[in-house]
């Protein structure tokens, strides 16, 4: 008897300090989970940075925990653990490997909570998907070439890392939209997203087709572009005006583009804000702020997806993008 | 085969290399293209100069693809605040020697084994270059021209990488051949002991070669920066890979103390070559990547018939 009555003592002095003690855990603070895979690229840093500055300037009523396993599928794994152990009431996520992590998110999934991945999707239906597709991308640069030289030309495509998907539906939009047209890869490599090393392939493809025989560099990346834009400048193979295309909108791309030192780079959006924003529209069921954030489809097995459009950056529209890319600026500091 | 001389296995494929090339395309012998190709060899020639002076005692340093990277992303950061060149390239030096001295330390006077010891700065030196430039690339806004010509400038018609890279093997060269230190090198990689017994300070000639090699590996992430004039965090990844094929393929034992510049200048000029013309000839990235691996181990079993076999 005494031993139930000194335990309900303790729970209700427990309870009381809770209440009192921790308003920032208690029921008017909407805790949102962000689990982050790496920060080793400047997209995920300001996949990062964004949501987190967005929540504190409009989400009041959020505290938004933010976690970053570094690369390792075992750190993202104990990440969310920790993030449920803290309460949360929505999980956002940014896989690191997405075959690693389906059990843990399972198990988050099972507890009630909704999960939104960001960027990369995973195998197992979640609650929402919200990010940008590739594909259409590929497709998008390879419709403004073949626009922009009325269907007849040559191309050297280089291609980022074989072995992930980026590169692969990147590849394949661009080879989609082509078809059909006189517009020829004549030349193609797998720079791996490396500038020296788009840099030295594009060397040597300078010397394999003399002037004139390029009409146009397509890369799979804003930094294998500048690679391909140095070597054409170095061999003074500037004046031929040959189109240089990347992808992902990097603030250092939007300025070479507004020179006209690149032609166009289409957006690869780095989920933020709308990261945070889907996050705090599905805790507070607030569909009509879901809506707003792009094309919303609804699937068989109840996940659904929200598709972040890209932008297509030339000269014309450069300006407006100043520093809403990513990466190192020093004009936007 | 018995009697042939060091490295006529590799000039034999160096050859053989250059006649296929000029036969495959017409661009090869191109006057722009042979420097492009000697723009390749300086650049990765740099660190396998490095690389030879540690294994020929025996050693091998991992640490200096991300070496390059550091130094890239520390320029940038340096110059993007207006540092003055002379300073930020000396900087830029002497990071790359104290990551030498660490390795060097702890493999010389700690003994721990130079594979782990240099492993462990690898990812540790990767991680500073990921923390200073916030895992992005640094742009350092222009380029000033005096640091622009080291590695995209021209002198006289021949880009500046190529001369850096001679005075680095000319000196490398005298240092091995005409020299106290050069000797003690060979004899601290062929026997150790007997090399401690004949009065060498083995220790420090271990400690001296890691830092020989980081410098180096500064110097040449000083020319990436120069030529592609961004820091990026995330390059130079595999670099040490590169070092240490061609440091092999030009006849350097990773047995230690057998090993020339003038071989590893040979094994520069294989890899690049062999990268030159699988793009002149257009040939798919997928079968690039088999022929050039067919090639390293054919270019080393070339160099190995030359010895009897024991």
């Amino acid at each position: 008897m005494l031993n139930i009555t000194r335990r309900m003592l303790i729970i209700s002095a427990g309870l009381a300090t809770v209440l009192t003690a921790a308003p920032a855990f208690s029921a008017d603070k909407i805790i949102i989970g962000f689990s982050q895979a790496s920060s080793n690229s400047a997209h995920r840093n300001t996949m990062t940075k964004r949501n987190q500055a967005y929540a504190a300037e409009h989400f009041k009523d959020v505290d938004l925990l933010v976690t970053n396993a570094e690369g390792k599928s075992a750190k993202q794994i104990s990440d969310v653990e920790s993030l449920m152990v803290q309460g949360m009431k929505v999980l956002m996520i940014s896989a690191q490997d997405s075959a690693a992590i389906a059990p843990t998110i399972k198990q988050v999934l099972a507890a009630g909570i909704p999960v939104i991945t960001l960027e990369r999707s995973l195998d197992i239906p979640v609650t929402l998907h919200v990010g940008p597709h590739n594909k259409p991308i590929g497709t998008l640069a390879g419709k403004y070439i073949a626009e922009a030289l009325k269907g007849k030309g040559n191309v050297v495509e280089i291609k980022g890392d074989p072995a992930v998907a980026p590169a692969v539906e990147r590849h394949e939009g661009f080879a989609e939209a082509i078809a059909g047209t006189d517009i020829k890869v004549i030349a193609e490599t797998h720079a791996d997203w490396d500038q020296e090393k788009a840099l030295k392939f594009m060397e040597d493809t300078l010397q394999r087709f003399p002037a004139g025989q390029i009409q146009a560099v397509y890369a799979h990346n804003d930094n294998m572009a500048f690679g391909a834009l140095r070597a054409i400048q170095a061999a003074g193979r500037d004046k031929e005006g040959i189109l240089i295309i990347g992808i992902d909108g990097e603030n250092a791309a939007i300025r070479a583009v507004a020179k006209g030192d690149l032609t166009a780079t289409f957006t690869y959006s780095t989920v933020a804000p709308e990261g945070v924003i889907a996050a705090h529209a599905l805790a507070t069921n607030d569909t009509a702020a879901l809506e707003k954030l792009g094309t919303l489809t609804k699937k068989d097995d109840g996940s659904m997806e929200i598709e972040i459009a890209s932008k297509m950056i030339t000269k014309e529209n450069a300006a407006e993008f100043f520093c809403k890319g990513f990466g190192d600026d020093p004009e936007c500091k | 085969m018995k009697y042939l001389p060091r490295g006529t296995g590799l000039a034999g494929a160096l050859i053989v290399l250059i006649i296929a090339a000029s036969l495959i395309s017409p661009h090869f012998l191109n006057p722009i293209n042979i420097l492009n190709v000697l723009r390749q060899v300086a650049l990765y020639g740099i660190l396998g100069i490095g690389m030879t002076f540690v294994i020929l005692t025996k050693g091998i340093d991992l640490s200096v693809g991300s070496i390059v990277a550091l130094v890239g992303v520390t320029g940038a950061v340096l110059m993007e605040q207006g540092m003055p060149i002379p300073l930020m390239v000396l900087i830029c030096i002497a990071i790359g020697a104290l990551v030498g001295c660490v390795n060097g330390f702890g493999i010389s006077y700690f003994r721990i084994p130079a594979f782990i010891m240099t492993l462990g700065c690898m990812v540790m030196v990767r991680g500073f270059a990921l923390m200073i430039a916030d895992g992005g690339t640094v742009n350092p806004g222009k380029l000033a021209d005096s640091f622009f010509v080291l590695g995209g400038g021209y002198m006289l018609g021949v880009p500046t990488p190529i001369y850096v890279f001679a005075a680095v093997c000319i000196i490398a060269a005298v240092v091995l051949s005409f020299t106290q230190f050069g000797r003690a090198i060979y004899a601290v990689g062929s026997n150790e002991e007997a090399a401690r017994l004949s009065g060498i300070n083995v220790p420090l000639v271990i400690f001296s070669v890691y830092i020989i090699c980081g410098v180096l590996a500064a110097l040449s992430g000083l020319i990436f920066l120069s030529r592609l004039s961004v820091g990026d965090p995330n390059s130079g990844l595999g670099l040490e890979l590169e070092a240490i094929t061609i440091t092999v393929i030009g006849g350097t034992s990773l047995f230690g103390g057998e090993g020339t510049v003038l071989g590893t200048i040979g094994g520069a000029m294989v890899l690049a070559i062999i990268a030159n013309i699988l793009n002149l000839a257009g040939v798919s990235p997928f079968s690039q990547q088999v022929v050039k691996g067919a090639i390293i181990v054919l270019a080393v079993l070339l160099e190995a018939g030359r010895k009897p076999r024991k």
